[in-house]
């Protein structure tokens, strides 16, 4: 099972003094024991099955041992946030390791006493760099971290070589953060942050080089933290964080419960906005976005990314009413997003999204401002038949009027509300009542058949469909025969009709396409990799007066068992959605090209309805 | 043409593995590939066929850690 | 089967790629065995097996993206560690108990873990004979009015010089 962590700072005291120190102001202050033991009951008593103690410096503090077998006792494992040097005596490292000692993240900046003792401004190279020795080979998760300043970014390098001997410690190259020490020191330390990225990736590519062949293999010991993923080409997936070490919750001295771990720190700027990469990625630190900007980062846009994600279940409560088992169980610790409490019965099942497909910000938006989490009520890997498959979630009745509201997570109850059909009836009104020629675009799933059969039969509308993928072209083909069914791609479309190049298909014995009364995009418009060549040839396609048809899925979230999100999550489906519009982004994109498109009909996603969007338009050039 | 199945054994300890936990796990993994289940001297017998070789074995260790994961879940529930 | 290099002769390599773990009863209680084996199921396949003596298998294929060594290691430090927490049970139900007995001499019920929150675990100190354990801003005032250890770089902008350690 894989650990769920809770960070607890002990104090902000420490035996060195780093320069980029986050903790700098408050370095006077040290946490009471009786608070962390206080702290480690709680975590045990949220379900955390580690706990693990940061400073500061942690192992400083003369309570260590007595914290450790606290958590023992109460059946947690314990690990460490540490600069390590008291890990040096092998007494130490053993009384806790026999205390459940599982996890070790220690710091080293430099692969020389020069360059990490100027760091840390303490002489402490031989006894972090002996604790790392002490570590290695016990089967520990530990891994190593170096913070990434002007001062030590030419010399990574140095850092990979003093861990080559030590096959099982991992090394993580983290950008500076601009606080405490780093943000008073900003102009000495902060490097640009595309430098780091770029130094980094050459550190990663020298390690793995000079472990290449290694037996047994190395594996992918080498990530990196707190650089923007699209200046690591390549390298995404080495992305490393609080969250990827299993940390769900955490607790400053002082604070009187543990909160959710998160980004608040970091920040997407709009730029990232549409950025396929933005799901995991870290941003900019904050105050390094207000001295910067954004102009390092190049936004990725052709890379498919997911459009669902999972809610899975983690506990389940007895509801003992009348109190809100929420509130009872306080509501510190719960993630605004990406928990989910849900009310069946005298049940409340207690859901989380560990997903990195979305950031925070599109979850929490999917979960409250979107209103699009389902409860799975399917035995199937991917749901396939949402009316049938899936149960809206609401917020519960139990909410309304409670202080609370805004702020907390919430608990939602499943209804038995047909959202899916009653905003597909719309579509299939539209459908029904088109007249002339029709272009589908994206057409592959075949839906709305029975309808537009009957209109080709009597005459009333020519229909052409276009489609990227052939296999589904001629799986159509079968189902319709009617149908002219062309294997090509909105943009390859456009390009040919825009630039007045229109060629017959080359597998396909039709003549060229023409003009059309109608153009659908029927739940394709977030599958085109680039929607506005498809708009810009508009004029070539429809006729004046002709209309433009959008309807699509925004993302959404199921809510399941533990089983359902490991079959889905390890099943073979890819990601074919490029971004995940809403009505109003398509709409302000359609606005930005200043095309003579009148709106007509517009419907949004909301709470209550389902995933599903709808826009129409008419062309009307003057 | 017919291809060739390839087919991989699961003996899976009767006092370990509860005969719950391996039918739920055959229940699920039955969508992937063909299973069958038997008993054989004290142990539950799993069979895994499926056209291609690694997908047979990659089904019969899943099935294998989840009924074991089930297995233990519910002794740990029992106590 | 072969043995595993670098491990007792109770491990052995299959001639499948996995490794066959003999875990004696006499060592490893099943709880341990069962604990142990739990926390590798998502980095590894595991079947349990059971001898005519009662002795644990554990047959281990690492994952996709693990190694055998890693992932047999980690079974080996999850089966001392659960045994170790057997233990520690033990003695805790030990310490339940001598508490417990003496809240019911006070005619109060058995005590809560906020009772044994103010019960003694400490271990009486780290032994720190090099002073690691003293705070940065301790050490160098000391230094400082001891003029005997000079403060290795205050200055974070500066670079170091060969004299820095």
């Amino acid at each position: 099972m894989r650990p769920t962590k809770a960070l607890v700072k002990v104090g902000y005291g420490c035996n060195d003094h780093c320069s980029f120190c986050h903790t700098l102001d408050v370095r006077h202050i040290q946490g009471e024991a009786v608070e962390v033991h206080r702290k480690i009951r709680r975590a045990k008593a949220l379900g955390h099955s580690m706990v693990v103690l940061s400073g500061g410096e942690p192992t400083i503090r003369p309570e260590l041992l007595a914290w450790a077998k606290h958590a023992a006792a109460l059946g947690l494992d314990f690990g460490l946030v540490t600069n390590g040097r008291m890990l040096s005596y092998p007494k130490l490292v053993a009384a806790l390791v026999r205390y459940r000692l599982r996890y070790v993240y220690l710091s080293l900046h430099g692969g020389t006493a020069k360059i990490h003792n100027l760091m840390v401004r303490s002489h402490a190279f031989e006894q972090t760099f002996g604790a790392i020795a002490q570590l290695s080979g016990r089967g520990l998760d530990f891994s190593v971290n170096c913070v990434v300043t002007k001062h030590n970014v030419e010399h990574l390098e140095g850092v990979v070589d003093a861990l080559l001997p030590y096959p099982d410690v991992p090394l993580k190259f983290s950008m500076v953060e601009p606080k405490g020490g780093g943000k008073s020191l900003f102009d000495h330390l902060i490097p640009p942050v595309e430098h780091v990225a770029r130094r980094v990736a050459e550190a990663i590519e020298y390690g793995e080089s000079r472990t290449e062949g290694d037996a047994p293999p190395r594996g992918r010991w080498l990530s990196h933290g707190g650089i923007p993923l699209c200046l690591m080409p390549g390298l995404e997936d080495r992305f490393d964080d609080l969250r990827t070490h299993g940390f769900d919750t955490m607790t400053e001295i002082g604070e009187p419960d543990f909160f959710p771990v998160d980004d608040d720190n970091k920040i997407q700027p709009p730029k990232c906005a549409r950025c396929s990469l933005s799901g995991a990625c870290p941003g900019l630190y904050t105050a390094y976005y207000e001295r910067f900007g954004d102009q390092e980062l190049r936004p990725v846009m052709d890379r498919p990314r997911s459009n669902s994600f999972n809610y899975t279940l983690e506990a389940s409560l007895v509801d003992n009413g009348p109190r809100c088992a929420v509130l009872t169980a306080g509501l510190a610790p719960w993630e605004y997003g990406r928990h989910l409490f849900v009310k069946r019965g005298d049940v409340i099942e207690r859901y989380r999204s560990r997903t990195r497909d979305f950031s925070d910000r599109e979850i929490s938006s999917v979960k409250h401002e979107r209103g699009q989490i389902y409860l799975d009520v399917s035995s199937k890997a991917a749901p396939d038949d949402f009316a049938r498959d899936l149960l809206a979630l609401r917020r519960s009745s139990t909410c309304t009027g409670c202080p609370e509201f805004t702020g907390c997570t919430g608990l939602f109850e499943p209804v038995d509300a047909p959202v899916f059909e009653r905003d597909d009836v719309r579509v299939r009104e539209l459908v029904g009542s088109l007249r002339g020629r029709v272009l589908d675009v994206g057409c592959g799933e075949g839906p709305y058949s029975e309808v537009l059969a009957s209109l080709v039969a009597d005459g009333t509308v020519d229909y052409v469909g276009i489609d990227p993928h052939p296999e589904r072209i001629a799986a159509l083909r079968e189902r319709w025969p009617w149908a002219r069914l062309i294997t090509t791609t909105a943009e390859q479309l456009a390009a040919r009709t825009s630039t007045g190049h229109e060629r017959r298909d080359d597998d396909d014995a039709d003549p060229p396409i023409g003009r059309f009364d109608h153009v659908l995009v029927l739940r394709s418009w977030n599958h085109l990799r680039e929607p506005q060549t498809l708009l810009q040839a508009l004029d070539a396609l429809l006729v004046p007066g002709g209309t433009l048809t959008l309807v699509d899925n925004e993302a959404f979230g199921l809510a399941r068992s533990k089983e359902q999100s490991h079959r889905a999550e390890s099943g073979p489906a890819g990601f074919e959605h490029y971004r995940n519009d809403g009505a109003e982004q398509a709409e302000a994109l359609v606005g930005r090209l200043s095309l003579p498109l009148e709106l007509l009909e517009a419907e949004a996603v909301r709470p209550g309805r389902s995933n599903q969007w709808l826009l129409r338009y008419r062309w009307a050039p003057s | 043409m017919s291809s060739s199945i390839s087919e991989t054994s699961l003996r899976l300890h009767g006092d370990i593995y509860s005969e719950a936990s391996v039918k739920a796990a055959v229940a699920v993994f039955t969508e992937h590939s063909t299973v069958r289940m038997s008993q054989d001297a004290g142990y539950w017998v799993v069979t895994v066929e499926d056209e291609d070789p690694e997908r047979a074995r990659l089904v019969a260790h899943e099935l294998g850690n989840m009924a074991l994961g089930l297995s233990i879940d519910a002794g740990v529930a029992a106590r | 089967m072969t043995a595993l290099r670098g491990f007792p002769n109770s491990y052995s390599l299959r001639d499948d790629g996995g490794v066959d773990v003999l875990c004696h009863a006499r060592i490893y209680p099943a709880e341990a065995v069962f604990s142990a084996t739990y926390a590798l199921l998502d980095r590894s396949y595991v079947r349990l097996d059971r001898d005519e003596d009662g002795n644990h298998i554990v047959e281990l294929h690492p994952r996709e993206g693990e190694t055998l060594r890693e992932v047999v290691g980690s079974l080996t430090n999850e089966l001392l560690s659960a045994v170790c927490r057997t233990h520690l049970h033990q003695r805790k139900e030990v310490l339940l108990e001598s508490v417990t007995l003496a809240a019911m001499s006070g005619a109060v019920g058995r005590p809560s873990l906020d009772d044994l929150e103010d019960f003694d675990f400490s271990d009486g100190g780290l032994d720190d004979p090099l002073l690691i354990a003293t705070s940065w801003e301790e050490k160098y005032e000391r230094s400082k009015a001891l003029a005997t250890e000079p403060e290795p770089e205050s200055d974070a902008g500066s670079e170091p010089d060969e004299e820095s350690p």
